[in-house]
């Protein structure tokens, strides 16, 4: 690949490097799988680059790629113990933090919530939030109807609301 | 407008999907709604906290994209032919290859012509000479023959 090539891929890594990774994350659960998953989906971007130029089209290139690579994770988990572990591992470190009540912050009340809530409801929400992505674009990658796309949004908004009411916080 | 639908109307704006005519609407609605606006302003808050606590990519994985793809392109410099061809090099040099067999065939038939046409001007001469080998013997052969006489012995 030609210099420039190095530079473009640069901009974009650097665009989309946390939304990608963020996502990723909230919906494997994990950071360490993220990084593993992230980490294809960018060496993808690069071996590709000169067939997506069209520069509207990255942002979907990107999220499709990654829910790929998630659905090919799930497909190919073959050690399942080992797995869990990894996982088990890593939530024992943030309900650390949840155990400090008094101290606790909206936004790991959120995450709570949203870990518990079923995954298809999640990964949608995450993906909105983190990609901007328009529901048309999300439509499109998740081939679903915008009417579904925008009905499951407003349900989980309604039921991260209804939560945190519930749970006394301002 | 009920309360229900404005609840909708919030989450799409929220994700910049509202139309501006729509846009006018819920905030006249929200201007009189004491509930509603409530509402809007707990959803914001909870959008901004889910926007705004985004964990920074780890070092160390940034480390691994880039050796990766210095790896590659080191791996590419490396290799013999380093440049993509543009596709029409292909028809190229089969164009090329193809003129030069037609080339070659039409040479190949202008010499072997050649060959058939100094053939048959040797077997012509080849003929000729046979012919007049012959000739010459016979002539020979016709010929009466010379007698040696031994002149006499007295002189």
């Amino acid at each position: 690949m030609q210099k420039n090539g190095i530079i473009d891929f640069t901009l974009i890594y650097n665009r989309f490097k946390k939304p990608l990774f963020n996502y990723i994350s909230k919906v494997m659960k994990s950071d360490i799988l993220a990084e593993d998953l992230a980490q294809n989906v960018f060496m993808k971007l690069y071996d590709n680059l000169d067939r997506i130029r069209n520069s509207a089209t990255i942002e979907v290139w990107i999220f499709r790629t990654a829910r790929n690579e998630i659905f090919g994770h799930f497909r190919k988990k073959k050690n399942l113990v080992e797995e869990t572990f990894e996982i088990h591992e890593e939530k024992i470190l943030t309900s650390n933090l949840l155990e400090d009540y008094e101290h606790k912050e909206l936004i790991d009340f959120i995450e709570a919530e949203l870990n518990c809530m079923d995954r298809g409801n999640s990964e949608i929400y995450y993906l909105k939030e983190y990609s901007g992505l328009s529901y048309k674009e999300i439509a499109k990658i998740m081939e679903i109807t915008q009417d579904i796309v925008r009905s499951r949004l407003f349900n989980v908004r309604k039921k991260l609301k209804d939560a945190i009411i519930k749970s006394g916080r301002s | 407008m009920n309360c229900n639908d404005i609840n909708l109307m919030i989450s799409e704006y929220l994700d910049n999907e509202l139309t501006k005519e729509k846009e006018v609407l819920l905030f006249t609605h929200l201007s009189t709604c004491h509930e509603c606006r409530e509402e809007f302003k707990q959803q914001n808050t909870i959008q901004q906290e889910v926007k705004l606590h985004q964990k920074e990519v780890g070092v160390s994985f940034e480390e691994r994209i880039f050796s990766s793809i210095r790896y590659q392109k080191e791996s590419t410099t490396r290799r013999w032919i380093t440049k993509q061809a543009p596709a029409y090099i292909n028809y190229v040099l089969g164009i090329v290859i193809i003129v030069i067999t037609l080339i070659s065939f039409f040479q190949f038939r202008s010499i072997k012509g050649d060959l058939n046409y100094l053939e048959v001007r040797y077997e012509n001469a080849l003929e000729r000479i046979l012919y007049q080998t012959h000739q010459i013997n016979l002539m020979m052969n016709n010929m009466p023959a010379i007698q040696i006489t031994t002149p006499p012995a007295d002189m």
